[in-house]
């Protein structure tokens, strides 16, 4: 049973490591943040532990770090996570992007065969009917064995890519139409984790010694209207900044409290980066990220 | 005939009655799976309408749309021109609206038309909505707990007209006179009920009553605790899961907060905000009140069930238990409220 | 009045443009006029108002004169976006201006009340307002002191009309400045209560604060107003406080990130207080019951 195995290792580490806690799910699978021995007793992992947790990973993480008042680091004390497959390539990226450090977390890896989604039915969701991303890549244990890969499924991006560029039209229009930009997908994302988004008018970063200069000549890429056009601003300048960050582990798909299909641009990103680039987001440990590769002989014909 | 029967059958000619001299938005299933309120005859049919379920979107827009320009300026000749936007005048019915979302348009007035000042956008879309509500007969599903904020499935607070489900009609009653005169409307489709459907009819107002099988609940020994509980250190255990986003606000029947901005085009324009985005209370001087997400959370559990409950004498929440089904996190408002310490 | 839609501004001229203090952080008095004569706005000193910069965005501001000198004026700082394009403005351009709003001072309630005006910075703003409204009716009130504390001598605003105040002998007037400059006297912020006062001496070099202490503002029959940043608030209640003064003998205003200015957006509150429709002003007693409630 993968449950006593992640109780025990997460004691384990509590006890040895010092972690400030262990991030993982309860049994009703919502996260669950196990600060004990007693509380790791808590943790589960089964068929309804949907939410990629990495996103709370940076935030407790980041929020131990600063500096002392005699201008020293403060000390970070490890966090634990229980991670799937999918999770684990997100915080691979964050690794990657030394937005984490390896000796600041603890990972528990638990292979997937795949979780479901409560408001279609208890179904499996779309992510996870063939998922190529089952086991942890990376981790210190392992919770169960490990299970069999599918192959990586474009068959929607596909569809998509045939349709004329009307239908193709049409059919975006009318999901971003259905946005209400409640910035679940951005917030929930592991790997946005900016303080401050060019693509949300609301969030914007302002400290005590910005000027007035600054304030009133920030653009607005982005109006608070909520429309066909700002809302297909907000999604389509979003995917560039996740190209070859993207690990399409689904998250904002899965929070959209509209149901937009959202993995339809994440997958179609991560397909083109591999086709454009031949790069895969993290795909292995220490990897450069896909804006430092930049080559001569890449592909440029969307810019010229 | 304040007291009738519509045979289920009869749905569409009586909406299409009503559609003579109104806009009528029923409940429909869109093309991702999610009940919401469309327009009648433009974006949705009456074949389409879907009674037997709560709506995943409350009609909030209707009244309270998520974007609004309030005027429109521009300069002639270095002189500003302000064009106020023209209020739609148009008679509204909503129908098939749960007695939560019908009590949510109570409480939505109080806070829009109520006070020293009346928000005439509001105001004006407000007095051309006449609410047809379906009672519900029990909890409509597992998020459910209207009986703990003062509400019931049978409810009529709010309404111009009730229905009850007795079977293979639909028990209508006029509640408001408003309600009564657009029940006179559609009369050619309306019967005499049955003794046996008065009995259905007593019989799901007398289940209701009993505010049994809901799953979620709220003490009210718990919302007393709130007034000890500003400072306790719960607040950051909660928030700790909370992600920031906006979902439980924007599908919430009451949540009102806004913005103003100005667009490009020139439009100054109202949008929804959301009081769990970081910046909401952020001055310009970059100080902000509430900097920390469990300030933000806190702030919100606490307008819902403490402010607004001290200064109108209601809950700013209404048991619909959306946030609940949305809450990216899983966070579960019935949960937080009835743990706090 | 209930149907009245209050989103739209009256469209205003700038008629008078004072530039106050200089620097990046420049404050600028403009005093409009109402293209629309209908539109003119009666209000209380302490009220506020939305302006307008059309294409920015509009912002609220304290009116900071008083109803008595017939005129409509704003003492704005350029701080952010709204206000860095106010600052580009020139007489001629219009604005957009609604209100009045919030409750204002309760200067009937204060009559023959000794008053001590105490304001850092933009802070100064109201105070204008209440202190001119109340000098306008001298013979209502009893003694009447200002304590008005900026960074340097450079930024105190309305130089002109508070100098000419204090040589008509309408007030008792006492500037400071945080950074020491020639011919201003030195206190001790450190030992407040030990500086010595010269009571002859009007530029004091040391904190607001230390000044209210040095001073040893009497809570005799008197009240206190105290506006500016919220560490000067903090401070100067302080002082009071040591002096013997209650909670209810201090009034202060509060301000938050505000959008409708009329209770609805859900931004400015705290608690369950709406500064925008139940404040801005507010004793010292009510602020601390908000704090606790809430």
């Amino acid at each position: 049973m993968s449950d006593e195995k992640i109780r025990e290792e997460a004691k384990k580490a509590l006890r040895e490591r010092g972690l400030k806690c262990v991030i993982g799910w309860s049994a009703d699978g919502t996260p669950f943040f196990a600060e004990t021995e007693e509380d790791a007793d808590k943790l589960s992992f089964n068929e309804h532990c949907a939410n990629n947790l990495v996103t709370y990973l940076t935030q407790e993480v980041r929020s131990q770090r600063g500096k002392t008042r005699d201008g020293k680091d403060k000390i970070v004390k490890p966090v634990g996570i229980v991670v799937r497959g999918c999770d684990s390539k997100a915080l691979r990226l964050l690794l990657n992007e030394n937005i984490l450090s390896r000796s600041e977390v603890f990972i528990i890896g638990v292979p997937c065969t795949g979780v479901v989604d409560k408001r279609a039915g208890d179904v499996l969701y779309r992510k996870c009917v063939k998922c190529a991303m089952r086991n942890p890549v990376v981790y210190d244990v392992l919770a169960s064995d490990q299970v069999p890969e599918d192959e990586k499924d474009y068959s929607e991006v596909e569809a998509i890519e045939n349709m004329s560029p009307e239908e193709r039209w049409t059919f975006w229009e009318e999901i971003f139409a259905d946005c209400i930009r409640c910035h679940a997908c951005k917030r929930s994302c592991p790997v946005c984790y900016c303080d401050e988004c060019l693509l949300d008018p609301t969030d914007v970063a302002i400290r005590p010694d910005t000027t007035a200069d600054e304030k009133a000549h920030r653009p607005r890429w982005v109006e608070r209207s909520v429309n066909v056009r700002e809302n297909l601003v907000y999604h389509l300048a979003r995917m560039p900044h996740l190209a070859g960050r993207c690990v399409d582990c689904g998250e904002c798909e899965r929070v959209c409290p509209q149901r937009l299909p959202l993995r339809l641009l994440t997958a179609k990103l991560e397909k083109d980066v591999k086709k454009i680039f031949n790069y895969e987001a993290a795909c292995e440990d220490g990897q450069k990220p896909l804006i430092a590769m930049s080559k001569m002989e890449d592909e440029n014909e969307f810019i010229m | 005939m304040s007291k009738s029967i519509l045979r289920k059958e009869k749905v569409a000619d009586a909406l299409n009655a009503l559609g003579h001299a109104s806009i009528v938005y029923i409940p429909i299933k869109n093309k991702r799976g999610l009940v919401e309120y469309r327009e009648l005859g433009k974006e949705a049919s009456v074949a389409d309408i879907k009674l037997d379920c709560k709506p995943d979107v409350p009609p909030k827009a209707i009244m309270f749309p998520q974007t609004q320009v309030l005027f429109a300026f521009k300069r002639v000749g270095g002189k500003i021109k302000l064009a106020p936007t023209v209020p739609d005048e148009r008679e509204k019915i909503i129908f098939g609206v749960r007695p939560c979302d019908t009590i949510a348009i109570s409480v939505m007035d109080k806070v829009f038309m109520g006070g020293k000042f009346v928000d005439s956008y509001y105001k004006v879309r407000r007095e051309k909505v006449a609410v047809f509500t379906i009672a519900c007969d029990g909890p409509a599903d597992a998020n459910c707990f209207c009986p703990s904020t003062g509400g019931s499935p049978v409810g009529t607070e709010g309404s111009d007209v009730m229905l009850y489900d007795v079977g293979d009609s639909y028990y209508v009653e006029g509640i408001s006179d408003r309600g009564k005169k657009l029940l006179e409307g559609m009369s050619a489709n309306l019967e005499r009920p049955s003794p046996d459907q008065e009995k259905k009819r007593d019989e799901i107002i007398r289940k209701a009553a009993s505010a049994e099988g809901f799953a979620k609940r709220i003490a009210p020994e718990s919302i007393t605790k709130l007034d000890s509980s500003f400072d306790s250190k719960y607040w950051d255990d909660v928030a700790r899961k909370c992600l920031s986003c906006g979902a439980c606000t924007y599908y919430c029947p009451t949540c009102h907060c806004f913005d103003i901005n100005d667009e490009k085009g020139g439009k100054r324009v109202r949008t929804w905000d959301s009081c769990q985005f970081s910046n909401f209370t952020m001055h310009t001087s970059s100080h902000n009140p509430r900097t920390a997400k469990a300030q933000r959370l806190r702030n919100r559990y606490y307008h819902k069930f403490k402010y607004s409950k001290d200064s109108t004498g209601r809950y700013l929440c209404v048991g619909c238990g959306r946030c609940i089904a949305l809450c990216p996190a899983g966070l579960d408002i019935t949960k937080v409220i009835s743990e706090v310490r | 009045m209930s149907d009245e839609n209050h989103y739209i501004p009256h469209v205003a001229e700038i008629t008078g443009i004072m530039q106050e203090t200089t620097g990046e952080r420049a404050v600028k008095t403009f005093k409009v006029a109402f293209k629309d004569k209908s539109a003119e706005i009666k209000f209380k000193p302490g009220q506020t108002c939305m302006v307008s910069v059309f294409g920015k965005g509009e912002s609220m501001f304290a009116i900071s004169q008083s109803p008595t000198r017939g005129s409509l004026e704003f003492s704005v700082q350029r701080v952010g976006r709204v206000t860095e394009m106010l600052h580009e403005l020139e007489v001629g351009d219009e604005v957009g201006i609604r209100g009045p709003y919030g409750n204002g001072f309760p200067v009937e309630q204060w009559k023959g009340k000794n008053i001590y005006f105490i304001a850092g910075g933009i802070g100064m703003a109201p105070v204008r307002a209440v202190m001119n409204y109340v000098v306008d009716n001298k013979n209502d009130y009893g003694e009447l002191h200002l304590i008005y504390g900026a960074r340097t001598s450079r930024d105190l605003s309305f130089k002109a009309e508070i100098d000419a105040l204090e040589q008509g002998g309408a007030i008792d007037v006492r500037r400071t400045i945080d950074v020491e400059e020639p011919g201003w006297t030195l206190l001790d912020n450190k030992n407040p209560e030990q500086s010595k006062f010269d009571p002859s001496s009007r530029k004091f070099t040391g904190f607001v604060a230390t000044t209210v202490s040095a001073m040893k503002c009497s809570p005799d029959n008197a009240l206190a107003v105290i506006c500016g940043p919220p560490i000067m608030i903090k401070t100067s209640i302080g002082s009071l406080a040591k002096l013997g003064w209650k909670d209810e003998q201090i009034y202060t205003t509060l301000e938050n990130k505000m959008k409708c200015g009329i209770g609805k957006c859900g931004r400015c509150n705290i608690g369950g207080v709406y500064v925008c429709v139940d404040g801005p002003v507010f004793t010292y007693a009510q602020v601390k019951k908000m704090l606790n409630d809430q």
